[in-house]
């Protein structure tokens, strides 16, 4: 008894399960009619699976997708420039902005500087503003 | 597997790739030797459009080059053919021509474009006889023939059982070959 023209296929596309293909694999090693009409069925599901259209090349985009040295060092220059320029641009901001400094003296201080013959006036404010330009 | 296809190893792959992304460009043809080909077959087979089906196979490898996947996520062989899986079944969905199963005939699908893509008379019949076939079977057989993917892998990538899938191939190689043999490809269908 040869093998259907079914069970072959299932077994040149490995569809059926492994009892079955025991079987077969069994009776088409035994069996050289079996075995020729295996070796053109697996011919024609070479052919089936063999096409092979002409295809367009595209080339290398090379600069798109290159991981680049160069290009992360230009970012991090970036990033350090708007910083630089950010924090000078805030300096700059802050400066217009005077602070005055009045020396604060504690109370003990206060009196003992009232009760000297040689009191002393406290300083008058100081404008950093002033002093820094 | 059955059609054994090019035998390189898996390895070389994401060297090439890793290669190819540091500007090699041997490394970018040696990839697109291996499967350029046959992903346009693939979505060849699967729209029917030559000119979709070379967009879509030249996208893949752009999208590769973008992604940059890693190993573990699997073979690179089976990412090119999920992308272009995927875009062909895009374009089948967008595409205001519905595809007939009955009339699936190659004089609807640019003749011309067709003839100067295949090599042979025989590969442009084999076009026609899975582009006969009914969408679940022709997925089935191209996903198998075409995208290299296994039988799990085409299950889970359809969404149908195992025992469908394989039931969808047997189908669609027998149809194939009866279609096949009734133009003469095939001397003798057993």
């Amino acid at each position: 008894m040869h093998v259907t023209e079914d069970d072959l296929l299932k077994f040149a596309l490995e569809t059926c399960d492994d009892a079955e293909a025991q079987a077969i694999g069994e009776h088409v090693a035994a069996c050289d009619e079996c075995r020729e009409r295996l070796a053109l069925l697996r011919r024609d599901i070479a052919i089936i699976a063999g096409v092979q259209p002409e295809a367009e090349r595209i080339p290398l985009p090379f600069r798109s997708y290159r991981p680049s040295v160069w290009r992360a060092a230009m970012r991090m220059a970036a990033v350090l420039l708007v910083g630089f320029v950010g924090g000078l641009a805030v300096s700059r901001w802050v400066c217009r902005c005077p602070v005055t400094v009045v020396p604060q003296y504690g109370a003990s201080a206060a009196r003992a500087i009232a009760a000297s013959p040689q009191a002393v006036t406290p300083a008058p404010p100081v404008d950093l503003a002033a002093t820094s330009q | 597997m059955v059609y054994p296809k090019g035998t390189y190893e898996v390895s070389d792959d994401w060297r090439d790739l890793d290669q190819a992304r540091h500007g090699d460009e041997a490394a970018w043809r040696r990839l697109m030797e291996r499967h350029l080909s046959r992903l346009v077959a693939l979505a060849l087979m699967m729209t029917g459009s030559p000119e979709f089906a070379q967009d879509a196979a030249q996208e893949a490898f752009v999208r590769l080059l973008k992604a940059n996947p890693a190993p573990e996520q699997g073979t690179l062989r089976g990412y090119l053919t999920t992308i272009v899986y995927h875009l062909a079944l895009k374009e089948n969905r967008r595409s205001a021509r519905q595809q007939n199963v009955e009339n699936s005939s190659l004089e609807d699908d640019s003749p011309s474009a067709l003839e100067s893509m295949v090599r042979s008379e025989r590969e442009w019949l084999v076009v026609g006889a899975i582009r006969a076939l009914d969408d679940a079977q022709r997925t089935a057989l191209v996903l198998r023939f075409y995208g290299e993917h296994t039988y799990e892998e085409i299950a889970a990538l359809t969404g149908v059982p195992l025992g469908t899938v394989k039931s969808r191939l047997f189908y669609a190689v027998k149809q194939c070959r009866e279609w096949l043999k009734e133009k003469g490809v095939f001397k003798e269908c057993m």
